[in-house]
């Protein structure tokens, strides 16, 4: 196991490697930059000083290796374009935890309710339960959550006037973004988690417990639940990166601090920087996400081997 | 029975979320008005009704909550090029002079002469403090032109500054900056030397003061957080959430601190239209500007609200490559701008917010009160009435150039900057109604605003839609057609139209002016056919009817000072 994870991580370093080189060049090789409207009216004298101040000036591949030089050494990314004076690493300490609050609320929100309605899809088949929780899963799915977060914004905060509009900072500005963050979670995970319980309700050892007498709940809660979450899993890792990241559109929509809205903008605006550092960032916390998953697999189906470890095979064949 | 009510319920949930969906999604779609910069105007012109009447009864607490279109880059002034920080900038410091109601005022200053020659302006300040207690003096304004003029700082507006005595010189790294034609004379005096006389100085330049002993100590960080700044101005900037809002307190130190009515301004940073709507229909934004119609019908029929329809000063045009092969040919170009649908594109893509436009200067430029526009006598409607085939100019061109005398085939390409669905829309619009005219071929490209900039200040583009903000001194916009200008692609190059572009700034008799503006308008788009102006950019403000003393007028920088609330329901 110890190994495995040892391996896991260095393929990890190169995988960050790979990734952050190509969209350097990319980046760089798509017209325009972060400063042509700013030095549009500039002397020539003026404007070398200005490109010289991001390093804009060197050839490309200085700058790369100006980029790691940086990174290794003052273990900075480097100051925003767009944001002269903020380095893009304060940008991610402040605010991918905004991000990361309704990240996580969301998403336990959604796995958590998602995986309840999916068994109980999959329990009361062709029942009124899996019809509703069918429905409510083919909304949640198919209606873009940009129109989901317009219909609320306006029921909620125009029409009744429960919630703020916008902003951030109390519990009742999080209650919105959260219920339209969270519908296509819980959609998706309840359409899996049906679908694989019902494979599991097939099964013969789950005959073999109705048999021998275990009522329906202990037979949903020991054998269905834990054998029928392992798509759910899968689907977790990548969720889990981008919590961290934001949802452009709902931090757009309700004004929120978070992450997300500077992620996109960055690349709009040609902010060098800023895509580099936030795609580090994002890359690092993806991979990192999916070696987490492995790791979760073992806990959750004993039958999963990270590692063939001779002791291991010794031991499940005991078993 | 258990199943129906349940399918039914479902049904039900299905249903208003599609109603929702059809309702909403449209607006959601076209985000933005035309404009290559989508500068979205804060501070709208057309005087409303609601300032004549009678002296309301002020509000007991004075709160006012606006929208601003983006994220201030910085506010750092040196550096800014965001419209959102120029507005934050004029609330929290105080520049020399403002522009309230079309007019210039002393504000850091109380008075200011002018030297016989012109050359010498002396301002003399008032007795004002920073809100750290510290008084402002002319150091501090001083010290702004100096940085400006440092190659190092990178002002990206170097190149208004070269009227001021020496400073293109300095800023080229060819003398020191001492030489500079700005003088401390004492703590409360400042004197600025100018290159050559320029009686539009005050219209054209903002002077806005920078506290050298902060700027050095924050270094790169200054005007990046709240608490890398300090002002001076009606408010003080007491929290800054990036992405999210801006709150801003009276400043009690501010030397007219008893005009300023507001007590708490919240600038609330909100890019989506959808949500900006809903926070002005619910009160959460006190006043707003609206692009979309559905919204400006829903929004005139509330009683509550005002519709002031303003100009935003703004012209939209076609620019030609002048370097282009086919281009080059004056014929090719005038055959497009007389075939352009201006009326049409004002209606039915611009839904009457904007005025279709025959010449270049937006409305709200005036010269001693007269509009530019109308000096123009706007003399492409008469080409256009002499020219009603516009098909026939464009053989002619072809004749000229050896190309097939057959419109049908000659292609060109017309390059948008925008990529979104509004910009598709008029880009098709008008590829149809230019084909149908001229029976040529025309493609369209589109790209956003940073590589759609690039590839034209490379020449790369044959003929380019842009859209640029007019300043309140005429001679600015004249200017950048001027070939020592690299502002606008285009590279329209005409001696003559430099020369008179170069006079008209030096000029001091506003009759002289006022033809000679018409003259280089002349020139510009019926002589050379430079460009092809299109419409003119307006837009609608709905405020609620409790907010008074809003200044209207286009160019204004008196910030939110004057604004107070009377009648709010709390």
């Amino acid at each position: 196991m110890v190994t495995y994870i040892i391996k896991r991580v260095l393929y990890m370093a190169m995988v960050l490697f790979i990734v952050v080189s190509i969209t350097f060049f990319m980046i760089h090789s798509v017209p325009g930059d972060p400063l042509t409207s700013s030095v549009m009216n500039l002397p020539d004298e003026v404007r070398d000083n200005y490109y010289a101040r991001y390093g804009l000036d060197k050839p490309l591949f200085e700058q790369y290796l100006r980029f790691w030089k940086l990174l290794f050494t003052e273990g900075s990314l480097g100051e925003s374009i767009k944001y002269p004076g903020r380095m893009v690493e304060e940008f991610i300490l402040k605010y991918a935890g905004i991000s990361a609050k309704l990240g996580i609320i969301s998403v336990v929100l959604g796995f958590s309710v998602g995986t309840i309605f999916g068994i109980l899809a999959a329990v009361f088949k062709n029942k009124w339960p899996d019809y509703a929780v069918m429905l409510t899963a083919i909304a949640g799915v198919t209606i873009p959550v940009f129109v989901l977060a317009a219909v609320f914004q306006y029921f909620f905060t125009v029409k009744l006037t429960w919630f703020p509009t916008t902003g951030w900072g109390t519990v009742r500005h999080m209650i919105l973004p959260i219920a339209c963050m969270c519908l296509g979670p819980i959609a998706t995970y309840a359409r899996y988690m049906r679908s694989s319980a019902l494979d599991v309700l097939g099964q013969d050892y789950i005959l073999t417990a109705e048999s021998k007498g275990v009522s329906s709940l202990n037979v949903v809660r020991r054998h269905v639940l834990r054998n029928s979450m392992l798509p759910s899993i899968t689907l977790l890792g990548p969720s889990v990166a981008s919590v961290f990241t934001g949802s452009f559109v709902i931090e757009s929509m309700f004004a929120i601090p978070g992450l997300g809205t500077y992620f996109i903008r960055a690349i709009n605006e040609r902010d060098f920087t800023m895509v580099l550092g936030m795609n580090l960032f994002y890359c690092l916390l993806y991979i990192a996400s999916l070696l987490l998953v492995d790791i979760l697999y073992v806990f959750i189906d004993p039958r999963i081997r990270l590692a063939a470890g001779k002791e291991r095979r010794k031991k499940a064949h005991a078993e | 029975m258990k199943k129906t009510l349940s399918l039914l319920l479902a049904l039900m949930m299905i249903f208003a979320l599609l109603a929702g969906c059809s309702e909403t999604a449209e607006p959601a779609d076209d985000a933005q008005e035309p404009s290559a910069e989508s500068n979205e105007p804060t501070e709208p012109t057309e005087p409303s009704d609601n300032t004549a009447t009678e002296e309301p009864q002020l509000d007991e607490v004075q709160y006012y909550n606006i929208n601003l279109a983006e994220e201030p880059g910085s506010l750092n002034h040196l550096i800014n090029t965001t419209l959102a920080g120029g507005t934050i900038l004029t609330n929290v410091l105080e520049p020399l002079v403002r522009n309230e109601w079309g007019e210039i005022v002393p504000a850091g200053c109380s008075d200011y002469e002018i030297s016989e020659d012109g050359l010498t302006w002396t301002f003399h300040l008032r007795e004002n403090y920073w809100n750290d207690g510290v008084q402002v003096t002319a150091q501090d304004y001083a010290y702004t032109l100096q940085m400006c003029a440092t190659p190092a700082t990178g002002y990206p507006y170097a190149a208004d500054m070269y009227v001021i005595k020496n400073f293109e010189p300095i800023i080229a790294g060819e003398m020191d900056i001492s030489e500079l034609g700005v003088h401390v004379v004492d703590d409360l005096t400042l004197e600025i030397e100018l290159s050559y006389v320029c009686p539009a100085l005050l219209n054209t330049l903002s002077f806005m003061p920078l506290r050298q002993d902060v700027y050095e100590e924050w270094g790169e960080r200054y005007g990046s957080e709240a608490e890398t700044l300090v002002c001076c101005g009606p408010f003080v900037l007491d929290e800054w959430t990036h992405n999210s809002t801006l709150r801003l307190s009276k400043n009690e130190q501010y030397w007219d601190a008893e005009t300023v009515k507001l007590e708490d301004v919240t600038y609330h940073i909100v890019t989506e239209e959808v949500a900006r709507y809903n926070m002005l229909d619910n009160g959460s934004l006190d006043s707003l500007s609206v692009s979309d119609v559905d919204y400006i019908a829903r929004f005139s029929a509330r009683e509550d609200l005002n519709a002031i329809h303003y100009s935003s000063a703004r012209t939209v045009m076609m620019v030609f490559n002048n370097e282009d092969p086919a281009f080059s040919n004056r014929n090719i170009r005038l055959a497009f701008s007389l075939a352009f649908p201006r009326e049409d594109t004002a209606t039915y893509i611009f839904n009457d917010l904007n005025e279709p436009a025959w010449s270049l200067t937006p409305p709200p430029v005036t010269e001693n009160g007269v509009a530019i526009r109308d000096a123009t006598g706007e003399p492409l409607k008469q080409l256009i009435a002499d020219n009603p085939d516009p098909q026939a100019v464009l053989i002619e061109g072809l004749k000229e150039l050896g190309l097939s005398e057959d419109p049908a085939d000659f292609e060109f390409e017309l390059y948008l900057s925008g990529t979104n669905s509004k910009m598709h829309t008029m880009g098709e619009y008008w590829q149809q109604a230019l084909q149908e005219a001229l029976g040529c071929t025309i493609t369209l490209r589109y790209d956003d605003y940073a590589i759609f900039s690039s590839n034209c200040s490379n020449g790369d583009f044959q003929v380019g839609f842009l859209s640029w903000g007019a300043n309140a001194d005429p001679s600015y916009m004249f200017n950048l057609f001027a070939s020592t200008s690299s502002s606008i692609p285009g590279k329209h190059n005409n001696p003559e139209y430099d020369e008179l572009a170069l006079a008209v700034q030096r000029e001091l008799d506003y009759e002289k002016r006022l033809e000679m503006f018409a003259e280089l308008d002349n020139m510009l788009v019926t002589e050379d056919v430079a460009i092809c102006p299109v419409v003119f950019g307006g837009g609608m403000t709905f405020r609620y009817d409790y907010v008074y003393g809003v200044d209207e007028s286009a160019f204004t920088d008196a910030g939110v000072k004057y604004v107070y609330t009377a009648g709010r329901e709390s």
